[in-house]
């Protein structure tokens, strides 16, 4: 994070409700905030406060953020991004603040709200930015972030065969590494990445394995990937709420209206809790489940998150039907490297390989 | 001959089996800070009791805190994993282990074959460990190991609210300020941790038979608490605190009748 000073300025997200392709049609380069860089112990903020956010909050008065950041969205998405906004609007002092409005429905009337919401920002960025909002750039914006996409759904499916122990950290590991480049050269390294893995074989003797869906309100570690990996097992599926939209259907947009589609696109088949679509997410999970898609899920429930909290009883009656092995982790973000939470991890692996 | 040696994060354990998986000597020693020296201490004891040098040992498996610290060891299995099996052993139609030691807690639903199916830990906070009976027994000026008997003669158990070690131990000078009985403050204790093993078996669902492993199920106190709470029988092996060790050395062999 601190080594990008070159391109666009960088306007720092936290949730992904919000649209990369927007900020990036507007003239900004987004950048994922996700704290991992910072302590948990924001002193303004209560302790059972999501740690994300109380990392969050921490970074933002960083050297770092203050050097990099040109200004922040932050989305009204759950409490602790309302009380982000609140520690933000106090102390902070970016050129660009903003909270976006983002509804609790995908139905046509809240798709409406929603981009109506999408104008108005991607107006105020046009605005700071000096230029005229213009739909086209928005548009090829889409089309790259879609062709970003379609790479990853591609690679998604070689993970979901298995044999490759160690391409989820890879992928993920890519990701990770996002906020620093633009989504062009990340799309190069993806393809580059593609080209590598189709151009080999799966290792069969590796596909034995425990196939894993690492899911939950967690930023998704590759570290964590890699340690799955080293554990004996084998991710073959990912489905968190802060993680980066890579699954999703491709974004349809009208060239000439593109707003609509974009916030269609966003607020469908979010893993966040929040929705009540998600319900239909959670069955769509059984659905794999009960395909024998795997073996076993871990779910990393960030400790005081309210929202996944009240989804956790319906994942447990959900894979208690199917029978596939559910591990729950209710640790604080980034803790997932402890030795006693590792202890439960290889733990998990050694039960389903019995 | 096969080794399981289980380093926790109080006391050092090892388990001999022979090539039928009967266990030939045992060992228990303090963990300390260095493990690899720990685990060589209660390695060599085994070896000493069963009159055979190391080198007759087909495979040592370790388990525990430490497991990843014993440079001699074939291989590290998670205790979960050694509690579940070594229980089997002991209980060989057991269902669910409930494994108190120094530093954490845990429940483990454990299948017909000795697979674990599901399991629950406490580790954030010693209240409920083998630690929080240690602080106790300082505040009381007993021994720890007088703590069982004593619990079983009280006729008025306390009523100790908080679950934290820290302030447990201020409830616990009150209640002896206020005149309490030393038995009855005990049995009290013994209760708030049955507790909280009751919340973790809640969540990963009773089964039974129970094994209860780990040093802390020497406190018959505790072990009466919980069957009375759980309403079932609580099985506690005669050396419920090598149960780890055990599951290790049986696992070593069971690696090594696969390995041909």
């Amino acid at each position: 994070m601190a080594e990008q000073s070159a391109g666009p300025a960088a306007i720092g997200v936290f949730c992904s409700y919000v649209p990369l392709e927007l900020i990036e049609a507007t003239g900004f380069r987004p950048q994922l905030i996700t704290g991992l860089e910072a302590e948990r112990s924001d002193p303004r903020l209560p302790a059972n406060l999501c740690s994300y956010v109380r990392r969050c909050a921490t970074f933002l008065d960083s050297q770092v953020a203050q050097q990099e950041l040109s200004g922040l969205i932050v989305t009204d998405s759950c409490f602790p991004m309302l009380r982000l906004w609140d520690n933000i609007q106090e102390r902070a002092n970016f050129p660009f603040q903003y909270l976006l409005k983002v509804p609790r429905l995908n139905s046509q009337s809240a798709i409406d709200f929603f981009g109506r919401e999408l104008e108005q920002l991607a107006e105020d960025l046009s605005l700071i930015n000096g230029i005229a909002f213009d739909k086209e750039k928005l548009y090829s914006a889409i089309e790259l972030y879609n062709h970003f996409r379609s790479l990853n759904q591609r690679l998604l499916k070689i993970i979901m065969v298995g044999g490759r122990p160690q391409l989820a950290a890879r992928l993920t590991g890519l990701h990770a590494s996002a906020s620093l480049q633009n989504r062009r050269e990340l799309n190069l390294q993806l393809e580059n990445l593609l080209a590598e893995i189709e151009g080999s074989e799966p290792d069969v003797s590796k596909a034995q394995r425990p196939r894993l869906l690492v899911a939950g309100s967690h930023f998704i570690d590759h570290k964590l990937m890699s340690t799955l990996a080293d554990l004996g097992g084998e991710v073959v599926g990912v489905d968190s709420c802060l993680y980066d939209r890579i699954d999703t259907d491709l974004i349809k947009a009208d060239k000439n209206d593109p707003i609509p589609g974009l916030a269609a696109g966003y607020l469908y088949k979010t893993p966040c809790p929040r929705m009540r679509a998600n319900r239909e997410h959670l069955f769509q999970i059984g659905s794999q489940t009960d395909n024998g898609d795997y073996d076993g899920i871990i779910f990393l429930q960030m400790k005081s998150c309210a929202l996944h909290s009240y989804n956790l009883p319906v994942w447990r009656n959900m894979m208690h039907e199917t029978g596939v092995p559910l591990l729950i982790l209710e640790i604080e973000d980034g803790e997932w490297a402890s030795p006693r939470t590792v202890t439960r991890l290889e733990a998990f692996l050694e039960s389903l390989r019995g | 001959m096969y080794l399981g040696i289980d380093i926790g994060s109080i006391t050092a354990k090892a388990v001999l089996v022979d090539d039928s998986g009967q266990m030939i000597a045992s060992s228990v020693s303090k963990s300390g800070f260095d493990h690899n020296q720990a685990a060589q201490t209660v390695a060599d004891d085994v070896t000493q009791q069963a009159a055979i040098d190391m080198d007759k040992i087909n495979t040592i498996v370790a388990t525990g805190y430490g497991r990843n610290n014993i440079p001699f060891a074939s291989r590290a299995i998670t205790e979960i994993t050694c509690h579940a099996r070594g229980a089997l052993h002991e209980l060989p139609d057991c269902r669910m282990v409930v494994d108190i030691g120094g530093q954490d807690s845990k429940v483990i639903l454990v299948g017909p074959s000795g697979r674990v199916i599901d399991f629950c830990m406490n580790d954030r906070c010693a209240a409920g460990t083998g630690r929080f009976l240690e602080v106790m027994a300082n505040s009381l000026q007993i021994p720890l190991d007088e703590m069982g008997p004593l619990a079983m003669t009280a006729d008025n158990p306390a009523s100790i609210s908080n679950v934290c070690t820290v302030f447990a131990e201020s409830e616990v000078i009150s209640l002896i300020s206020a005149g309490k009985k030393r038995e009855d403050i005990i049995r009290g204790l013994c209760r708030s941790i049955s507790e909280r093993v009751n919340s973790m078996v809640t969540r990963v669902g009773l089964d039974q038979p129970i094994a209860m492993t780990g040093g802390v199920a020497l406190n018959k106190g505790v072990a009466m608490e919980l069957e009375q709470m759980l309403g079932v029988t609580i099985n506690v092996p005669s050396s419920p605190q090598i149960i780890g060790a055990l599951g290790a050395a049986l696992l070593a062999k069971e690696e090594a009748d696969k390995n041909g």
